[in-house]
């Protein structure tokens, strides 16, 4: 018996020191759903995102060049990083904006490479060492701001521009013809999902002691990405569960001396995800078509009735 | 001069592997309008075949250890063209892409759990030397000789099956119109599988080579894999002389890049004319603009 307790102890307090870090992924994979899930587009290099927003917040907070008192810091490293990487994903989205999803996928794969190879070659970040971060954010704070980005994905989900968003990744063609401006409709959508990334990056320099470039290599963007493809393109609730219960399951691993192979397990999960079941683990079921809560809870509007009706497919 | 000139050769003798990787992509892009992420794993496992050929089987000849990496990278693709994009043909195409991009990963990690991560060095097998033009001051080695004749072999092969045989006429058939070919009696999963086939044993081939002149590693797939897919999207993707152009080009560009201003942003280098050519010209070098149909 007590290897056993002993391993779900290890396990309560994995879960407890992960927090911050699952907070950080909750945003990831909710910035990722907004462009891939949301719109139907295919970005496959989130963390380059994440690195440009972590590493403009650090870049705030170590060299700190109005030497303001830190709470003022922090905050301005927070909008930096979001600025920052919103304007990166604008830069990015402009050429690409017009492509079919393939190449979309590898211009973003290209940029999350570009990134993480200047971040080996700059110096006043410390290159392929790294930077020490001060921590200034708690976990209390981080999942302020999860609470934040749910709310405005909720908000976002269920408002017009949400909706003109998803008649766009049904049918293109259709909702072009009634007057939705393509282009910038994605592009926008790209900034938003980037500026999240953005965010995350910033509280995740700001609660981590240490950032360094090996930490936002391209295996982290298909960690992402697993978390939107098994909680369901568009499944809000489904996303942060997907991102709670992968953000864990690296320690799991370790825990069992696996750790190894979580790539390996990332990768055939995704494989066995899209083969088996592409729609996620929810479908498009969310928290509030729970029927205790459905009563109380219900972001109303025609375009959830086609949704559930299953008129509409992905 | 001279040194332009030598950036040019050692370009041409890389640029010949991209364009052969390109073909791959190219080809099947062509048939089923898939960008296949876990193209240059194929080159990767080709070359760890091949590695493993010439160390265990003492004396295997260098060509029979070519066919064998080519035949076990073709294999290999037929198997993940059937468990894992088949199934999916139908589905939006985000799906498929995100189990290419899921499969590039696994074989990577399988590479690495199989093989070891440290690097596996090739049994030398090129003669070595160089022959020098004292005129023009360029040096031309062996093994770039050799590496761009037989990728003109490989491409002339490739050239002789796609226009010369009836196999080739039902790829092309595909490419053109999958529905419509199937209604002419062509077994178009046949043709996938054998596009898929072809395209990876071209792949395996480089892996050869490139294992040959640095080292064979799980990762020596991804930076070739995304130096040819440039290739393919600069030439258009769809077009085989496109590939073989763009990969030329590319592997040029690269030298020339990491001879006169540094091989630090080599990589860099490659995605910014990615970006480049999808602004300018989508449809690339010799593409063709494919209408959306309604």
């Amino acid at each position: 018996m007590t290897p056993v307790i002993e391993f779900f102890t290890s396990l309560g307090s994995t879960i407890f020191s992960s927090l911050d870090l699952i907070g950080v992924y909750v945003i990831l994979a909710l910035g990722l759903n907004l462009i891939n899930g949301m719109a139907g587009m295919f970005s496959i290099g989130h963390a380059g995102f994440w690195a440009v927003g972590a590493y403009t917040a650090a870049a705030i907070t170590v060299h700190d060049p109005l030497s303001t008192p830190w709470p003022v810091t922090l905050a301005l490293s927070i909008i930096a990083a979001i600025a920052v990487t919103g304007i990166a994903g604008l830069v990015l989205a402009l050429p690409c904006s017009r492509l079919a999803g393939d190449y979309l996928a590898i211009a973003t794969l290209g940029f999350s490479i570009i990134v993480v190879s200047l971040l080996y070659n700059l110096d006043f970040v410390g290159a392929a060492t790294g930077l020490s971060t001060p921590t200034y954010v708690s976990k209390g704070f981080i999942w302020l701001m999860v609470a934040l980005s749910l709310l405005f994905y909720y908000r976002l989900q269920y408002s017009n521009l949400g909706r003109t968003i998803l008649a766009l990744r049904e049918d293109e063609i259709a909702a072009q013809s009634i007057g939705v401006n393509r282009v910038h409709l994605k592009i926008l959508v790209f900034v938003l999902g980037a500026g999240m990334a953005g965010l995350a990056g910033a509280l995740f320099a700001n609660s981590a002691t240490y950032i360094n470039p090996a930490g936002f290599e391209f295996d982290q963007s298909i960690k992402i990405l697993t978390m939107v493809v098994l909680g369901g393109l568009g499944s809000l609730t489904g996303v942060v569960l997907a991102a709670v219960l992968l953000t864990l399951l690296p320690e799991v691993l370790r825990l069992v001396n696996l750790a190894d192979y979580q790539m390996l397990v990332f990768s055939v999960l995704l494989i066995v995800m899209v083969l088996v079941r592409p729609q996620g683990i929810l479908g498009r079921k969310e928290l509030w078509d729970l029927p205790l809560l459905r009563r109380y809870w219900r972001p109303s509007g025609p375009l959830r009735v086609a949704l559930r009706s299953g008129e509409v497919k992905s | 001069m001279s040194e332009f000139l030598q950036f040019l050769i050692n370009g041409l003798a890389v640029g010949s592997m991209y364009a052969l990787i390109a073909l791959g992509y190219t080809m099947v892009y062509g048939i089923i309008q898939l960008i296949n992420f876990a193209h240059g794993e194929f080159m990767m496992m080709g070359a760890f075949v091949g590695a493993f050929t010439l160390n265990r089987l003492q004396g295997t000849p260098l060509a029979v250890a070519l066919v064998i990496s080519m035949l076990a990278a073709g294999l290999l693709a037929v198997l993940v063209e059937l468990v894992a994009y088949r199934p999916l043909r139908r589905q939006p195409k985000i799906f498929v892409l995100t189990a290419a991009i899921a499969v590039s990963v696994l074989l990577q990690n399988l590479g690495r759990i199989v093989f070891g991560s440290s690097a596996v060095s090739f049994p030398a097998q090129f003669p070595q030397g160089s022959i020098g033009l004292e005129s023009l001051g360029v040096w031309v080695e062996y093994s770039q000789l050799f590496v761009l004749g037989l990728s003109l072999v490989l491409m002339a092969a490739l050239w002789l099956i796609v226009h010369k045989t009836k196999i080739g006429a039902a790829m092309r058939a595909t490419s053109q119109d999958i529905d419509a070919a199937r209604l002419m009696g062509i077994n178009t999963n046949f043709v996938i599988s054998f596009t898929f086939f072809i395209g990876a044993s071209l792949a395996g081939a480089v892996g050869v080579f490139y294992g040959m002149q640095y080292s064979v590693d799980p990762l020596m797939g991804v930076q070739p894999g995304l130096a040819a897919f440039v290739a393919a999207v600069l030439g258009g993707i769809g077009s085989l002389p496109g590939a073989m152009i763009g990969g030329l080009l590319i592997g040029i560009i690269e030298n020339l890049v990491a001879g006169y201003l540094s091989s630090t942003y080599q990589g860099a280098i490659t995605f910014v004319l990615l970006i480049l050519v999808l602004s300018i010209k989508p449809t690339g070098l010799l593409g063709r603009m494919a209408p959306v149909k309604v």
